[in-house]
């Protein structure tokens, strides 16, 4: 089986982080979600991000769901920039920046999860995780370019 | 050719490839083909019956199998194919 590396360090650019940051602001108190493009390198770069609406039928304070037609158009939209589709980031209103479980059980090996916290409305924390080959969320250091 | 969009996490288990062509006439076929061409792909989108797996949802164009004839839904030479697994997840 091909595998890809998956490295310790994310590199992603600072207009970037601050447009995640803005977004779960504007969102809150729900959660908000969008898709990570780059490239994929020795160390895998974050260079847009794009915000989907959160289409979960239930309690969006607490929960992100992406509906399947935003998820096809993020896939054609990296086949036609020449971007890798890196992952995608979410926000925890009122959790810190850490996978639940609900993540863990939806997670994908190979893509990058970007989790903002909130504290009152005000974004606080912003942290990078990836599935590890034991199905384990690891953090990955943000390096801001 | 009908035209199958492999998501990106699951490039992994078709050497890296995007997208695969399929000449059979319906989602169920066409998704066997794909298994067979990728075994390790396999238990990503079928059960051990052979039926999609409960949280894959498959596209033809803009429609869900779902609301056209599922599993039986016809492909045809300008058919695209999406294969999605879910993105969600939640604060605890």
């Amino acid at each position: 089986m091909h595998v890809s590396p998956l490295h310790s360090k994310i590199k992603i650019k600072a207009k970037v982080l601050d447009f995640i940051l803005k977004h779960a602001e504007i969102t809150s108190p729900q959660e908000c979600c969008g898709f990570l493009y780059g490239q994929v390198g020795e160390i895998r770069s974050v260079q847009l991000a794009r915000a989907v609406p959160n289409s979960h039928p239930g309690d969006k304070k607490v929960r992100f769901t992406v509906h399947p037609k935003d998820y096809i158009q993020a896939e054609r939209f990296a086949s036609a920039s020449g971007m890798a589709l890196l992952g995608v980031y979410h926000s925890h209103p009122r959790h810190p920046a850490v996978p639940s479980e609900e993540d863990l059980k939806f997670a994908h090996w190979g893509f990058s999860y970007i989790i903002v916290s909130l504290q009152e409305g005000i974004s606080d924390r912003i942290r990078s995780w990836f599935l590890n080959s034991d199905d384990v969320f690891e953090e990955a250091c943000i390096l801001k370019i | 050719m009908a035209n199958i969009l492999i998501p990106s996490p699951f490039r992994q288990f078709t050497q890296n490839q995007a997208y695969f062509e399929s000449s059979e006439t319906s989602i169920q076929t066409a998704l066997e083909a794909l298994a067979q061409a990728f075994p390790d792909l396999r238990q990503q989108i079928l059960d051990e019956k052979g039926h999609l797996q409960k949280y894959i949802t498959v596209f033809v164009g803009e429609e869900d199998i779902q609301s056209l004839q599922g599993n039986e839904t016809p492909l045809d030479v300008h058919s695209e194919v999406s294969i999605m697994p879910p993105l969600r997840g939640g604060a605890y």
